[in-house]
């Protein structure tokens, strides 16, 4: 992982605000990556984040399943402006499952248990598949840890499961020092080196958090948290660029080293 | 800040005062969502409604009656739904909600 890294500082970051550049389609042709957002304090960062990275995603030509589960509102379907009487149908009704198509890539489903969550096929977008998972953390995933977690998900069964793909954790946080050791922890077990970043909003001064690169994200993108509507943001589209690029370069990284 | 249990109790205690089972259930649900908003949503059960508030500035206040419960939301100027069904129940945990979303600031 990341430790020891020195905190970095907006400039090592900018990137992540400026990039418009696209993925290309040899980094993208064929691969399925699995990208894990974790709210570590409830709230509506999980589903506010969720949906905006989702978004994102598809902008990239990716085939996109959003699956996401936690007890608290909203779900991501308040900001894929769905009628109350269909994203908060999952309040009073055990089983309810909150679908959504949001354009041709983007495949949403919302579910308090997340062994209701199933995979609804890939749609035809040209570039890569990607999972995101979000969720609560701890919350949703109990004494289990995330392994349980990951194995109650039906959608991430199949050949190989989600053992197979390759991995990338987003922790979100509503301030700068989110408990992610939990976390960390487990996912450095199940995905020895897999890529991870701390998201928070913030400005100029930067905090090491606990081993993993923090990344701040300008404040003023919560000034529409009760938009119905995904956030949308130059940020965001670059974190999505940054993110399949460093999955493509660590698929690209194992597949030499079977070779060698 | 009290704890959820603490909060959830304090707001169902109005609840006994709705004699429809299935409209005293839908109450109990959106009292307890309410409440999961955030850690910072305090409850105070008066003796004819029960009032929901964040420092941040939510104010959600709901109003059991034998047959159905009112849901306002704001201070001034606010917006207030019957609750009677499943319908009115959808729109008044999305008025709250919205209300909750509306004012909700990060800790920076």
């Amino acid at each position: 992982m990341h430790r020891g890294h020195r905190p970095r500082n907006l400039s090592d970051i900018s990137h992540l605000y400026l990039s418009s550049s696209r993925v290309s389609g040899e980094e993208a042709a064929g691969s399925t990556a699995l990208v894990m957002i974790a709210s570590l304090e409830g709230g509506p960062l999980r589903a506010w984040l969720s949906a905006g990275m989702a978004v994102a995603f598809g902008s990239q030509n990716a085939a996109v399943t959003l699956l996401e589960t936690g007890q608290g509102l909203p779900c991501a379907g308040y900001y894929f402006a769905l009628k109350p009487n269909r994203y908060l149908r999952l309040v009073i009704e055990d089983g309810a499952v909150v679908e959504a198509d949001a354009g041709p890539n983007v495949r949403v489903r919302c579910a308090r248990d997340p062994a209701l969550l199933r995979h609804p096929g890939n749609g035809h977008a040209a570039g890569p598949s990607v999972i995101l998972f979000a969720f609560d953390w701890p919350g949703s995933a109990g004494t289990a840890g995330l392994r349980g977690l990951l194995d109650s998900v039906p959608a991430l069964e199949g050949p190989g499961g989600w053992e197979e793909l390759p991995a990338f954790l987003l922790t979100v946080s509503d301030c700068r020092r989110g408990m992610a050791e939990g976390i960390l922890r487990d996912f450095e077990d199940l995905f020895p080196g897999g890529p991870a970043l701390a998201l928070f909003p913030g400005g100029e001064k930067v905090e090491a958090a606990q081993g993993i690169e923090p990344c701040p994200f300008p404040a003023e993108m919560l000034d529409g948290l009760d938009r119905r509507k995904p956030p949308s943001s130059a940020f965001l589209s670059g974190l999505a660029v940054e993110i399949l690029q460093r999955l493509g370069s660590r698929k690209r990284g194992a597949a030499s080293d079977r070779k060698g | 800040m009290t704890g959820r249990d603490e909060r959830r109790e304090a707001a169902g205690r109005n609840g006994s005062r709705i004699a429809d089972g299935c409209i005293r259930r839908l109450y109990s649900i959106l009292c307890d969502e309410i409440i999961g908003f955030s850690p910072s949503v305090t409850v105070e059960a008066a003796p004819f409604e029960t009032r929901f508030a964040t420092a941040s500035g939510m104010y959600v206040k709901v109003s059991p009656y034998r047959e159905l419960f009112l849901v306002s939301a704001g201070c001034e100027s606010p917006v207030e739904i019957r609750v009677s069904d499943e319908d009115g129940f959808f729109r008044a945990l999305d008025l709250a909600l919205e209300s909750f979303l509306s004012v909700s600031a990060p800790r920076t």
